[in-house]
């Protein structure tokens, strides 16, 4: 049976399987995973648990006889932005250590030397890291069930949480093998896994902030404030420092910087920039300002994970989100605005991982080149 | 079979092999031979299709190392130097990861498995952790990796090296039976004698070049043409190598301890000359027997005579 599945899989796909079975093999082996998939469901358990008691017992002390039938909701939120911070913990460690660790102990020119393509060896690396991904996330699927029965959340809502959170393992898997397909040591990747994903967190979150700017300004009339030029200044200093921080952390960890930390890193700073540019034009030249695109800016929304959650669980957000990133004029594009930023997002992610995956195959294939 | 044909590897202004030309017919088992850093491994490595060449080429069983990487692979075995190995993996698993990398179909791999770890004497370690395995144990699991796709070529670099002397002749044993399985073999290593009796091939590489190459008796006369004579006399050793050194067909002359070494250059059979005229002299001689000159001492002086000045 297995085997006629290897033979498919290369016929059609021209993929030997033999590194993704290999990687479930030893990983679900070693007894590090289950203490680590026991400790990820007690603390979403944990995190789901308190919220719930907390609001319940605020509604009894304050609330006056409210009815308690939307604690779910608060449960579901707490689950949703809590996996969704351990997946970013987990996964990165996870994913960043597999082709890294076999070239720091040696075991990956032996692999080399094997018919195993780089497709073969990126590919069923990550689906190792991604079947890890599956497991955590079944794992909170009773915790889960319990926020449906305690009521004020649809099935539809919960299906469309873990469709997000998967799409999020997704591309956060692609990202580590890639970083791991270009690292030297498995620290190193790791940490610049963490580096990326925290500069796309800090970015967008400075996007947000450009985009509440705006509309301020907006509101003003187009006149130039000192105080929102000087704040967007403010806010590239930050982003700075966090490139900077991030790269030192990186050439602390590894010893040097290589070549792609290094454009990981300039491209930071190159967005820095930008972001201080806006920042200046804004002080002194308001209406160039305002011919640029609206939405280009704030398209950097999406990059947040946090704000693409929240636009999935909440009809407000999600409203805040597609104004902000759909040209005005068009109408609203759908009567579930949750679904569509949903349907948006996974597309979005789905794309991400795609790119990401294909960028660690062809590292891959050149590290090996030398 | 093995064609090396002016292979060529630079890092900076290191040539770390230089023009390597070296052909191991199918059936051989050929020591490549040279000091550390002589350029053994990047040699190897080319041949894995591992590291891209700066000029020349090389096939491996009528393929190129360059043009089909996919066929040389299929049909290579190779043992790195320096190797790891997975924890918490059991022998046969890890050569049944190996036999799956090599595109060896599940229902043949069980056979195959077998059959390396009875050849590599492994087989009541079947069931064990790799980790638990000793490291002449991981040496041989290597060599049994390196075989379960039943290559016909293998690279073996310095299968032996930091091996305690049990662990080593446990290899060297392993290593006599792959010689007898109709496999063509490129073993390195840095020690000479630990190839001896194995290969009947040897070439000998220093600084990146090629200093001799043919099989072990061709070397041999090649670089000796001639015989080492052992010499015991009851007394005045000394005055006896002094004297030897003075004759014509004594090209080298050495002593410990009252045992007295002499490399004849003369006319071949004609050694006798030599105790002649040390009994003429009145030198009571009390041993004087000839011996084979072992693979050490070729190495030895092929790479002073030759590699020093390159
Ligand atoms: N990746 C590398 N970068 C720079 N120099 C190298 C590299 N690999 C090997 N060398 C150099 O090339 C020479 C040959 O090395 P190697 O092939 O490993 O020798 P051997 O295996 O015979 O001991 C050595 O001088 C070594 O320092
Ligand atoms: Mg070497």
């Amino acid at each position: 049976m297995v085997e006629t599945l290897d033979r498919l899989l290369y016929t059609l796909l021209h993929f030997n399987p033999a590194v993704a079975w290999h990687e479930l093999r030893l990983r679900m082996r070693v007894g590090k995973a289950f203490v680590l998939l026991g400790a990820y469901v007690l603390l979403a358990a944990l995190a789901v648990v308190l919220p719930v008691v907390f609001t319940a017992w605020e509604r009894t002390q304050y609330g006056g006889g409210m009815p308690a039938t939307d604690l779910g909701r608060v449960g579901l939120h707490a689950l949703t932005y809590v996996q969704l911070t351990l997946i970013f913990i987990v996964l990165p460690a996870y994913a960043a250590s597999t082709i890294a660790a076999e070239r720091e102990r040696q075991t990956l020119e032996m692999l080399r030397a094997t018919l195993l393509t780089p497709w073969d060896v990126v590919t069923g690396k990550l689906l190792s890291v991604l079947a890890f991904g599956v497991i955590l996330l079944a794992t909170t699927v009773p915790v889960a069930a319990w926020c449906l029965l305690l009521g004020g959340v649809s099935p539809t809502e919960v299906l469309r949480v873990y469709v997000i959170l998967l799409m999020t393992a997704c591309w956060v898997s692609a990202l580590g093998v890639l970083m791991s397909a270009h690292a030297g040591r498995a620290v190193a990747a790791i940490v610049s896994t963490y580096g990326v994903i925290l500069g796309a967190t800090v970015l967008s979150a400075a996007a947000v902030y450009a985009f509440f700017m705006w509309t301020m300004l907006s509101m003003h009339g187009g006149t130039p404030i000192l105080g929102a030029g000087v704040a967007t200044l403010a806010v590239g200093v930050a982003v700075i420092a966090t490139a900077v921080v991030t790269a030192a952390l990186v050439r602390w960890l590894a010893g040097r910087v290589r070549p792609l930390r290094r454009a990981a890193h300039n491209g930071l700073l190159a967005v820095a920039l930008v972001i201080i540019l806006i920042g200046v034009l804004m002080t002194v030249q308001m209406p160039l300002v305002e011919k640029l695109s609206t939405a280009a800016p704030t398209a950097l929304l999406l990059v947040n994970p946090y704000a693409g959650a929240a636009a999935v669980l909440e009809e407000s957000a999600a409203r805040e989100l597609i104004s902000s990133t759909t040209p005005t004029g068009r109408g609203t594009p759908a009567a579930d605005l949750n679904g569509y930023v949903c349907a948006t997002l996974t597309w979005l992610y789905l794309v991400a991982a795609a790119l990401l995956w294909i960028a660690a195959v062809q590292r891959y294939a050149r590290h090996s080149a030398t | 079979m093995i064609e090396i044909r002016g292979l060529t590897k630079r890092y900076g202004p290191l040539t770390a092999v230089d023009n390597l030309w070296l052909t191991v017919e199918r059936g051989d088992a050929m020591g490549f031979i040279g000091p550390n850093g002589a350029g053994k491994t990047t040699t190897i490595r080319m041949l894995a299709t591992l590291l891209k060449p700066d000029a020349g080429t090389a096939s491996v069983s009528g393929h190129d190392i360059q043009r089909q990487p996919d066929e040389v692979r299929g049909k290579l075995g190779y043992m790195p130097d320096f190797f790891g190995v997975y924890e918490d993996m059991m022998v046969w698993e890890y050569l049944d990861f190996f036999a799956a990398a090599h595109c060896v179909p599940r229902s043949r791999r069980p056979g195959l498995i077998s059959d390396v770890l009875e050849l590599t004497d492994l087989g009541h370690r079947r069931d064990d952790s790799v980790n638990s395995l000793s490291r002449g144990m991981k040496q041989r699991l290597c060599l049994a990796k390196t075989l379960v796709h039943d290559p016909d070529v293998l690279l073996l670099d310095e299968p032996a090296s930091g091996l305690d002397p049990r662990a080593r002749m446990e290899v060297r044993e392993l290593l006599r039976e792959l010689c007898k399985l109709e496999k063509t073999l490129l073993i390195s290593s840095h020690i000479l004698p630990e190839l001896a009796g194995l290969c009947n091939k040897i070439a000998i590489i220093e600084n990146g070049r090629l200093v001799t190459a043919g099989s072990v008796d061709e070397i041999q006369s090649q670089l000796q043409g001639g015989t080492k004579l052992i010499i015991r006399v009851m007394d005045g050793s000394a005055e006896c190598c002094a004297h030897l050194a003075a004759l014509p067909a004594i090209t080298q002359v050495g002593e410990t301890d009252g045992r007295i070494e002499a490399i004849y250059q003369g006319a071949a059979g004609e050694e006798w000359q030599v105790l002649r005229e040390l009994v003429n002299s009145g030198f009571r001689v009390r041993g004087f027997t000839e011996e084979e000159i072992d693979l050490e001492g070729i190495y030895v002086r092929a790479t002073r005579g030759l590699g020093s000045d390159g």
